[in-house]
C-alpha cells in the first residue's frame, strides 16, 4: 500500500532522512522493501548519519542527472560535472568516509556508487610503490623478511618495464 | 551511467571469440566457469552479508584491509597487471587476494586467448598453475623476442615462399607459395614432414587449425584438406592415405591472396574484390563481400571481418554483410598486408610505402570507429607481410628486412622499433608464434628465429637472481648481526666468510682483502663512448642524432675502453651481438655497449638501455654457471673489471629535449639523482653477482661538444664568448658527477671487498680544452667530421667527410671526442699522467694490479 512518495530512512545514530521513492529505488535493498510494501515506516539502517547522508546526496544528484539526460542543458551538466569531481576528491582525501561509503554501496546495493568508489579507490593505489601504498592505506605489512624477499623475487617483473 | 570496472563481461564475449582451437568442448567448459564467476561476483555484490553493527562499529576504520575481500576484490578489478603484481607486494592478506584473483585469467585471455594445453593430453593445465602463475611465465615469454635466438633454414621450395603460416597448438608450421606446393613441418626441429601434390597454380594463402587446412590458389579455389585425427600430424597433405581428406571450394573468379578460419567459417580474400565467408559445416558461400579493388588481406574477430582493397582498409559486418566503415587511401599505393589483436581492437595494417598504420576499431554494433593510433616506417620497401602476437608485431618487406615493433611500449610512450637485415631478397610472409618467428621470401627458403632459448636462458637468470637476493638479504642480516654484537661473526654464511667486515667502516678501502692479481676479463657496458653501432640485434634504422659514425674508421679502435683493453694487455672484447654461444668467447669478457644507449629506459630507438645491457651480462653468467659450474663461474667472475660509460644520451635525448617534457618535470639535480640512482642500482646488482672491480666513467663536458655550442649559439643570438663552452650543459654534467662519484666513495666503503672507481673524463678534456696547444690541438671547437659552422650542423655520414689531421681536433662528431683525446684519457685514467688524477681513488692500474694494501 504505497500511499506516500517518500521513504524514511534511519541512520545509525538516529537521524532520520526523508527521501523521494524514484531517489531511493537505485538502491537495490530499498527497492526491494519499496516493492515488498516493506517501506512505509523509518527504514533503520546501521549507516552512520554523515555517510548515509553523503549516499544519499549522491543518489539524487545521480537521478537528477538521468532525468535530464535527454535536455541538452550545458550549465546544469557542468554544475553536475563539478559536484562530481568535488565528490571524488573529497572521498579520495577522507580515508573513513571512502571506505564507510564503500561499505554503505555494498550493503545499500548501489552497484554505480559501488563501481566509482572502487575506481576511486583503485585510482590511488595507482602507480605507488608498495611501501607508499601501505602508507596511504595505512596498512601493516606483516610480512616476515623472508617472506618479503620471496615475494618481492616473485614479483620484480612488475617492477620494471 | 559508465562504469569503468567491467571487464568481466567483456571478456567473457572475447572468449565466446576465440578462434585459435577448436577444442569447443574446453571453451564451452571455460565459458561456464567464467559464468559462474560472474555470478559469484554479482552474488557478493549483492548479497547483505554485512553484519549490521559491522557497519557502524567501522566509522574510524581506514585501512582497506579491513574491508570485506570481496570489496577489496571488487577494488582490484581496477588494476592492471602490474599494479595487481605491486598491490601483491603490500601485504599478506593483498598477497592472497591480487594472487587469486580472477582478473588473471582476463587479462591472459584478453591478450593471447585460452592458453594452449602444453601436453598432448592437455592434462588440466589449470589445475597445476594458477592464473597468475600462467599469465606472468608468459609475459614473460613475450619479451624473449628480443634475446638470444637461433635460426632454422628450411630448405625445399624451389620458387618464392608467399605464404607462412604457425599452427602454434599443434607446432606446425605451413608453408606455400609460386612452387603451387603446400608443405608441412616440424615447427621445433624444422623438418619437413610432408608435402602436398601440385595443386596447379601459385598459392598465395595458407592458413590452419586443428581440423582444417585450407590454401588459396590463383585459379580461384579454395584447396581444403580435413583433418584425421589418427595421424600425428593432423592432416594427410601427400594424399597418400586411403580415404579422402581433400576437397576444393570454387567461386572466386580471380586469385586468391588471403585466408583466415575461426570455430564456424571460412574467410577467403581475393583479386576478384571480394571478400567470402564461408560456413565450415555445410562449405557453402555466406556472403560475399564487394569491394573497389583487389583484396589483399583480411582479419576476421566475432562478427567483424577487416580487409584491405587497394590503399583503402574496410570493416564489415558478417552477419549481414553491410560494410560499418571504410578508411580510404590509408597508404600511399597498395595496402598489402593486415594483422588484428586477439581482442579485435586493433589493427595493423602494411603497405607498398613501407609504412605500417596502427588502428583501433571502436565498434558501436552498428556503426564501427576507426582511430589512427601510430604509424612506423620502418622499410623502405612493401610491407608484404604482418604478424601479431601481444605485443609483438612483426613485419616483412620488399627492403629484405624483418622488423619487431613492441605495441605495449607504444601505446605508453611513443615508438620502439627495430629493424633486422635478413636477406638482400624481397621477404614476402611472415607469422608468429609459439616463441619463433617464421618468414618466407623470394629465394624459396623459409626461416624460423627460434627464441624459446631465450626464454630457457632468462628463467634460469631468473633463478640466479634469487641466490643473488638471498646473498643479499643474508649479508644484511649480518651486518645488522654485527652491530649489534660489536662486530664479531661466526659460522654466519656463505656470505660472511668471503666478506670479513671491519669496525671502522671509513678505513675499509684499505685493508680489503686482496684479490687475485689476474684481471682475465674485460667487460664493457656503455654507448657510443664504447661502441661504435656495431652492437645491436637489429640494424639501427635511425641515428637520430645525425651521426651515422660516432668513431674513426666505424671501428672500437679508437675509443677509451678499447685502448684500455689494450694498455692491460687483454684482447678487446668482442660484441655480445656478435658471439656465437661458445663459452671460450664468454671468458675475457665482452662488450654489452650500445651507440645511443642510456641510463633511462629508453622511450624509442633500437638501441640498448642501460638495463638491457645488465640484464645480458647476468645472461652471460648464468651461461658461464651452467657450462663451468659455479665455483669457476664465480672466480672469472671476480677476477673481471667492468667498464660502465653512460649519461650523455640521457641529457641529449632526455633533458635537453624539450620535447620529451622531462626538463620541464624535474630540476637538473633531480635528473641527475634519478640518473646517478641507477647507476649505484647497477653497480649493487653486479656486486651482489660478485663483481668486484668496477670503472665507472663520468660525462664528458657535454656543454663543449660542437653540437651543443651550435645549438645553443643558434638560439641565443650567437653569445657565446669565451672558450665557446655552454656553461648551462656543463653545470648539469658537473651535478651528475660530483654526485656519482660521492656515491661512489660511499659504495666502496659500503660493500666489503668491491673497487670501485671514477673516472672523471669531465675534467680531463676540460684541460685539454684550456689548454689545446699544450696537448697539441688545433681546433677544439670545430668537429672533425661534419659539416657547418664546428662541423656541427650535419653528423658524420661517412668517413670521407672527416678532416684530414683528425688527431688536431679535439672532437671528431657532434658529441663524441677523436681517438687523439681518448688516447690521453686512456694514458691518464692508466697512469695518472699526463692528466693529473682523472681516475680516483685508484688509477686503472692500481685497479688491475691490484694487492692487499694500495694506499695512495
Amino acid at each position: 500500500m504505497a500511499t506516500t512518495s517518500t521513504v524514511k530512512l534511519r541512520s545509525g545514530d538516529n537521524e532520520v532522512f526523508e527521501v523521494e521513492k524514484q531517489v531511493m529505488i537505485q538502491s537495490g535493498t530499498i527497492r526491494n522493501m519499496i516493492e515488498d510494501d516493506a517501506a512505509d515506516g523509518e527504514i533503520p539502517l546501521q549507516i552512520s548519519s554523515r555517510n548515509l547522508a553523503k549516499v544519499v546526496e549522491w543518489c539524487k544528484c545521480m537521478q537528477h542527472r538521468d532525468r535530464n539526460n535527454n535536455n541538452d542543458n550545458k550549465e546544469e551538466e557542468e554544475e553536475e560535472e563539478e559536484w562530481e569531481k568535488k565528490f571524488d576528491e573529497e572521498v579520495s582525501e577522507d580515508k573513513d568516509l571512502h571506505f564507510g561509503l564503500l561499505l554503505a554501496a555494498n550493503y545499500l546495493e548501489i552497484p554505480a556508487l559501488l563501481h566509482r568508489l572502487c575506481q576511486l579507490a583503485a585510482d590511488i593505489v595507482k602507480g605507488k610503490t608498495p611501501e607508499e601504498i601501505r602508507r596511504t592505506f595505512n596498512i601493516k605489512k606483516d610480512f616476515t623478511p623472508e617472506e618479503e624477499e620471496a615475494v618481492m623475487d616473485e614479483h620484480g617483473w612488475a617492477f620494471h618495464d | 551511467m559508465a562504469f569503468e570496472c567491467q571487464r568481466v563481461t567483456r571478456v567473457s564475449k572475447d572468449l565466446t571469440n576465440s578462434v585459435e582451437d577448436s577444442l569447443l568442448s574446453q571453451i564451452e567448459s571455460e565459458l561456464n566457469n567464467l559464468n559462474f564467476e560472474i555470478e559469484a561476483t554479482k552474488s557478493t555484490l549483492e548479497s547483505k552479508q554485512l553484519p549490521c553493527n559491522d557497519v557502524l562499529s567501522n566509522l574510524h576504520r581506514s585501512t582497506i584491509t579491513d574491508l570485506p575481500p570481496a570489496l577489496i576484490s571488487e577494488i582490484l578489478n581496477c588494476l592492471d597487471p602490474k599494479e595487481l603484481g605491486i598491490v601483491s607486494c603490500v601485504s599478506p592478506i593483498l598477497h592472497r587476494l591480487a594472487s587469486d584473483h580472477h582478473a588473471w585469467k582476463e587479462f591472459y585471455c584478453e591478450r593471447w586467448g585460452l592458453p594452449i594445453a602444453s601436453a598432448p593430453l592437455g592434462a588440466g593445465f589449470s589445475d597445476d598453475k594458477s592464473w597468475k602463475e600462467l599469465f606472468v611465465e608468459r609475459e614473460f615469454r613475450s619479451k624473449t623476442f628480443l634475446g638470444r635466438y637461433s635460426i632454422d633454414v628450411l630448405y625445399g621450395h624451389t620458387e618464392a615462399v608467399l605464404t607462412v603460416f604457425v599452427l602454434a597448438s599443434a607446432k606446425l608450421l605451413f608453408t606455400s607459395g609460386y612452387d603451387s606446393i603446400v608443405r608441412m613441418w616440424h615447427l621445433e626441429d624444422g623438418l619437413s614432414i610432408a608435402s602436398s601434390k601440385p595443386l596447379g597454380c601459385t598459392i598465395r594463402a595458407v592458413a590452419a587449425d586443428k581440423k582444417l587446412l585450407v590454401a588459396g590458389g590463383t585459379d580461384g579455389f579454395i584447396h581444403c584438406w580435413r583433418a584425421v585425427e589418427v595421424l600425428p600430424h593432423l592432416f594427410d597433405i601427400s594424399g597418400s592415405e586411403k580415404q579422402n581428406t581433400q576437397f576444393r571450394l570454387w567461386e572466386h573468379e580471380g586469385p586468391i591472396t588471403s585466408l583466415a578460419l575461426d570455430l564456424t567459417r571460412i574467410y577467403s580474400g581475393s583479386w576478384d574484390m571480394t571478400v567470402r565467408v564461408w560456413d565450415r559445416a555445410l562449405l557453402k558461400c555466406l556472403k560475399v563481400l564487394r569491394h573497389s579493388d583487389w583484396v589483399y588481406g583480411l582479419a576476421p574477430h566475432d562478427t567483424t571481418v577487416a580487409s584491405t582493397s587497394g590503399s583503402d582498409v574496410y570493416i564489415w559486418d558478417t552477419n549481414s554483410g553491410c560494410l560499418l566503415t571504410v578508411v580510404n587511401g590509408a597508404h600511399v599505393g597498395n595496402t598489402k598486408s593486415l594483422a588484428r589483436s586477439h581482442t579485435g581492437d586493433f589493427l595493423f595494417t602494411g603497405g607498398e610505402d613501407g609504412a605500417i598504420h596502427m588502428y583501433e576499431i571502436i565498434n558501436d554494433c552498428t556503426e564501427a570507429n576507426v582511430l589512427l593510433v601510430a604509424t612506423w616506417i620502418p622499410h623502405t620497401g612493401p610491407v608484404n607481410s604482418l604478424a601479431f602476437e601481444f605485443p609483438w608485431l612483426v613485419s616483412a618487406a620488399g627492403d629484405g628486412k624483418l622488423s619487431l615493433i613492441d605495441v605495449r611500449k607504444l601505446l605508453r610512450s611513443g615508438r620502439h622499433t627495430s629493424g633486422k637485415r635478413v636477406s638482400r631478397c624481397n621477404l614476402l610472409s611472415v607469422d608468429i608464434g609459439a616463441d619463433r618467428i617464421v618468414c618466407g621470401g623470394e629465394e624459396g627458403i623459409v626461416r624460423i628465429w627460434n627464441f624459446s632459448q631465450a626464454f630457457e636462458i632468462e628463467r634460469r637468470a631468473r633463478a640466479l637472481r634469487g641466490i643473488r637476493l638471498e646473498n643479499r638479504m643474508r649479508r644484511r642480516k649480518l651486518q645488522t648481526e654485527m652491530s649489534s654484537k660489536g662486530g664479531r661473526t661466526d659460522q654466519c654464511s656463505v656470505a660472511a666468510k668471503k666478506n670479513p667486515m671491519n669496525g671502522n667502516r671509513r678505513s675499509v678501502w684499505h685493508n680489503k682483502r686482496g684479490m687475485r692479481n689476474n684481471v682475465t676479463s674485460f667487460n664493457v657496458l656503455g654507448d657510443s663512448s664504447v661502441d661504435c653501432g656495431e652492437n645491436t640485434l637489429f640494424y639501427p634504422i635511425l641515428h637520430h642524432n645525425l651521426s651515422l659514425i660516432p668513431c674513426y674508421n666505424g671501428s672500437d679502435s679508437t675509443l677509451l675502453p678499447h685502448l684500455l683493453a689494450k694498455k692491460k694487455g687483454l684482447p678487446y672484447p668482442p660484441p655480445f651481438y656478435s658471439q656465437n654461444g661458445s663459452i671460450n668467447g664468454l671468458l675475457s669478457g665482452l662488450n654489452y655497449g650500445s651507440a645511443q644507449a642510456t641510463i633511462m629506459n629508453p622511450s624509442s630507438q633500437s638501441h640498448q638501455s642501460l638495463n638491457q645491457q645488465l640484464r645480458q651480462v647476468f645472461e652471460t653468467f648464468q651461461l658461464l654457471q651452467l657450462e663451468l659450474g659455479e665455483g669457476s663461474a664465480k672466480d672469472i667472475i671476480e677476477s673481471s673489471v667492468f667498464y660502465l660509460s653512460f649519461g650523455k644520451d640521457d641529457y641529449l635525448d632526455l633533458f635537453l629535449q624539450s620535447s620529451s617534457g622531462v626538463m620541464g618535470k624535474y630540476s637538473g639535480l633531480e635528473f641527475a639523482s634519478i640518473l646517478v640512482d641507477q647507476m649505484v642500482n647497477v653497480m649493487r646488482d653486479l656486486y651482489d653477482a660478485n663483481v668486484r672491480r668496477i670503472i665507472c666513467m663520468g660525462i664528458l663536458p657535454l656543454g663543449c661538444t660542437p653540437r651543443i655550442v651550435w645549438e645553443w649559439r643558434n638560439s641565443t643570438a650567437g653569445d657565446d664568448e669565451g672558450k665557446g663552452c655552454v656553461a648551462e650543459v656543463n653545470e648539469l654534467i658537473l651535478q651528475y658527477n660530483t654526485m656519482l662519484e660521492e656515491r661512489i666513495i660511499n659504495l666502496n666503503s659500503e660493500l666489503p671487498n668491491a673497487h670501485i672507481i671514477f673516472c672523471d673524463i669531465y675534467q680531463g678534456i676540460m684541460q685539454m680544452m684550456n689548454n689545446p696547444q699544450y696537448y697539441g690541438f688545433e681546433d677544439p671547437k670545430t668537429a672533425c667530421c661534419g659539416l657547418g659552422l664546428y662541423g656541427a650542423m650535419i653528423g658524420c655520414l661517412s668517413v670521407e667527410m672527416a678532416c684530414e689531421r683528425d688527431s688536431d681536433y679535439i672532437w671528431w662528431d657532434l658529441y663524441n671526442p677523436t681517438k687523439a683525446v681518448n688516447a690521453l684519457l686512456a694514458d691518464s685514467a692508466w697512469s695518472g699522467q699526463p692528466l693529473f688524477d682523472i681516475c680516483r681513488p685508484i688509477s686503472v692500474r692500481a685497479l688491475v694490479f691490484t694487492t692487499p694494501s694500495y694506499s695512495d
